[in-house]
């Protein structure tokens, strides 16, 4: 394949927009990597990039000064990145500040964290975040832990398996059962018994792990430690550590240096340590995922066949042509219920990782509009979210367009509350008489739950008179329908995934935001109220 | 050796050549990059960890070629990170391209200087509209609304008076015998 100049940056601009699929990216990757005067190229055009930007807000400044401009709105508009609007200034007053912080952190990592912290900051605790697992079996803490959790003070102790910790301060660890290691900060750790294998990046110079013989303290490298029956064993893969002491003179150890710690002191051995390192853990843990896409494969084979179905967007790789997804239910009636991306809306790894592609509706413009006609009888909606952040009053999952009789909408408030509701009465939305109810979930949804994937379902059964909510396969809420807000006829029509951006008025542009902030993995739309065992089939063997 | 003896004070020194490579280092952060947000992003990161190791730094050997390595790892950990949302190169590509931008980083003064005499030599017209856009890209409708074109339009003539600004770049620097 031969490009011209043209066709490279085109590329490499499409690339940096996003607008590339992987497929695309992995192609143009082999081709970057065969042309070493292409690779050239796209770095010159895009230095290019930063002098201009450089050149034209010191321009700008002079011609401001010199020429006063008559447009009122160009003087007033704000620089990309105001703190170097200046750039002399700029880079004077953060590195005044800088020094002032920076000597401090790097004298000790104990800098008053309020310094950087307002008031009404929202805050996480944690040191550290578990990166993987693979199979792990937690002896303490009881209740387990997940890929994505924030480990603050506390031992984790495991029977077998692997997990990896990623530190704030920038290490990772892998440690391999059975074993005991306790978090202490984002900087220290104790560990108390098994293997390790450290990888402590620049950023990470002084990271500490303490054991019954001594202290070792990483000076940007990696490393192994086991510890076992009153001895502690250091192994340096890479790069340079110090072993401190009480009783014995601070030892530097360098690449391939291994060393024992007993009471008696260090000796040099030829430990035999075999612990995985990150890129191992990390296809293992790929593996994993392969394992659990397999099981969602299956299982969606059993319901795919189901005549409650009435809408399925698995989002698989059969799912996807052009800006379309595709229905996977069995068609019976009616106009196609495949699903259109609009706006904004793009495709994100799903969460299986790259096995499967994710529906990602960020953007405010991002949405999928979908038309599902005929009757139903009662509603199963069942999703899978990965959600950023509630960042609306309102975040859709699934939004009927009219929101008339009978017509469902399906959302979370930033509150964390579940919210199924399906209008009664329009007439009385226009005399402010009650014309809905709204079936609240207690509030579930919590910083920590960020950037997790999530199952989410509630069932509307006007037949038995209750509307439930799920998270993860589990019932949250249930509550009856009562006479007044009683309504038989269903029908959902024109809709939307992940947005309700209706104007809403014909003659007014204006639309409330109520986007996810995040993915949505998988929908389905049932024409019955599945029953909680169902439910957490579903989720059990969908779970990534 | 790039700096005076006498400049003894580890504040000063770092001021001084900060400022002075910061535009080299931004180019060179920007073109392993896909944005403007994820350099600036990266930037200050950089910016902080080039001070916390300045100790580490000898004076005697070339600022940019070491503020390089610091940036080559920032954007290794930062492309780790976009990975988990966004579709990005691989890491051993994006290796290979920090270590060659890294060699090219200590010419960047030279592509700065040929690319001034190549602004100078646009039609004013041209030149003002590229430092308009470049200085106020957040209200580039404003800028289009100014001069009566639509976004796109005004995209497509960027976009070509950039490639320009690039020919005219690597033609001046083949004439000087840099490129």
């Amino acid at each position: 394949m031969s490009l011209s100049q043209d066709e490279e940056f085109d590329l490499i601009e499409r690339y940096n927009l996003g607008k590339l699929t992987q497929e695309e990216i992995d192609a143009f990757e082999v081709y970057l990597k065969a042309n070493p005067e292409s690779r050239k190229r796209v770095r010159s055009f895009l230095r290019l990039d930063s002098y201009l930007l450089t050149k034209s807000q010191s321009n700008r400044e002079l011609e401001e000064e010199e020429i006063p401009l008559g447009t009122e709105s160009i003087k007033k508009a704000e620089p990309i990145f105001p703190i170097f609007k200046s750039l002399s200034i700029a880079a004077t007053i953060l590195i005044s500040f800088l020094g002032f912080y920076l000597w401090q952190m790097n004298k000790s990592h104990t800098v008053d964290p309020n310094l950087f912290r307002s008031d009404d900051e929202s805050t996480l605790n944690g040191y550290a975040v578990i990166k993987h697992l693979v199979d792990e079996k937690f002896i303490s803490p009881k209740d387990n832990h997940q890929v994505g959790d924030l480990v603050s003070g506390e031992t984790l102790e495991i029977e077998r398996g692997l997990i990896q910790l990623d530190f704030f301060c920038g290490a990772s660890v892998v440690i391999q059962g059975p074993a005991k290691f306790e978090v202490v900060s984002a900087w220290d750790a104790i560990f108390h018994s098994g293997q390790l294998r450290a990888v402590v990046p620049p950023a990470a110079r002084g990271f500490k792990i303490k054991t019954a013989q001594g202290e070792i303290e990483d000076l940007g490298t990696e490393f192994s430690l086991t510890v076992a029956e009153n001895k502690s064993q250091v192994h340096v893969i890479d790069g340079k550590v110090l072993v401190h002491s009480d009783d014995e003179p601070t030892q530097e150890m360098n690449t391939g240096d291994r060393l024992k710690l007993t009471s008696a002191g260090y000796t040099e051995v030829d430990p035999d340590i075999n612990i995985a390192g990150l890129d191992e853990i990390k296809s293992s843990s790929l593996g994993l995922k392969q394992a659990s896409f397999d099981r969602w494969k299956n299982e969606q084979s059993n319901w795919i066949g189901d005549q409650r179905l009435v809408a399925y967007f698995p989002m698989d790789e059969k799912s996807w042509e052009g800006n379309r997804i595709l229905n996977q239910s069995p068609h019976r009636e009616g106009p196609p219920k495949d699903a259109v991306m609009l706006g904004f809306a793009t495709k994100s790894p799903g969460r299986f990782h790259h096995h499967k592609m994710a529906l990602d509706v960020r953007r405010p413009d991002a949405r999928a509009r979908v038309f599902i006609d005929g009757k139903f009888e009662a509603y199963t909606f069942y999703i899978w979210v990965r959600i950023d952040s509630l960042s609306n009053w309102y975040n859709a999952l699934f939004m009927g367009d009219n929101y008339n009789n009978g017509e469902p909408h399906w959302q979370i408030n930033n509150e964390g509350k579940l919210m199924m509701s399906v209008m009664i009465n329009e007439k009385n939305r226009e005399i402010n008489k009650p014309s809905h109810r709204i079936y609240y979930s207690p509030s579930f949804w919590n910083d920590e739950l960020s950037g997790k994937w999530i199952q989410l379902a509630s069932t509307y059964d006007p037949k038995n008179r209750v509307v439930k909510n799920y998270l993860n396969g589990e019932e949250i809420s249930s509550e009856p329908i009562i006479d007044k807000f009683y309504i038989e006829k269903l029908s959902i029509g024109g809709a939307e995934i992940g947005s309700w951006g209706l104007p809403f008025k014909a003659e007014d542009s204006t639309f409330s935001l109520r986007n996810l902030n995040g993915r949505i993995d998988e929908l389905m739309i049932f024409n019955a109220a599945l029953s909680g065992n169902e439910i957490k089939r579903l989720y059990q063997n969908g779970k990534p | 050796m790039e700096i005076n003896k006498d400049i003894q004070d580890k504040d000063e020194l770092f001021h001084l050549l900060y400022l002075k490579h910061v535009d080299d280092l931004r180019a060179y952060t920007r073109s392993l990059l896909p944005t403007w947000n994820d350099t600036e992003e990266v930037m200050q990161k950089v910016a902080i960890v080039i001070w916390r190791k300045f100790d580490d730094f000898d004076p005697e050997t070339s600022f940019i070629k070491w503020a390089c390595v610091i940036s080559r790892y920032e954007v290794l950990s930062y492309r780790r990170m976009m990975a988990r949302d966004r579709l990005v190169f691989n890491e051993d590509f994006m290796e290979m391209m920090a270590d060659e931008a890294a060699e090219e980083a200590e010419s960047s003064k030279d592509e700065q200087r040929v690319l001034d005499s190549c602004l100078q030599k646009l039609p004013e017209q041209q030149r003002s509209l590229v430092v308009k856009a470049y200085s106020d890209k957040t209200k580039i409708t404003q800028v289009a609304d100014e001069l009566g074109k639509s976004t796109a339009t005004l995209y497509v003539t960027l976009g070509r008076l950039k490639r320009k600004l690039y020919d005219c770049m690597q033609k001046n620097l083949k004439v000087e015998g840099l490129a």
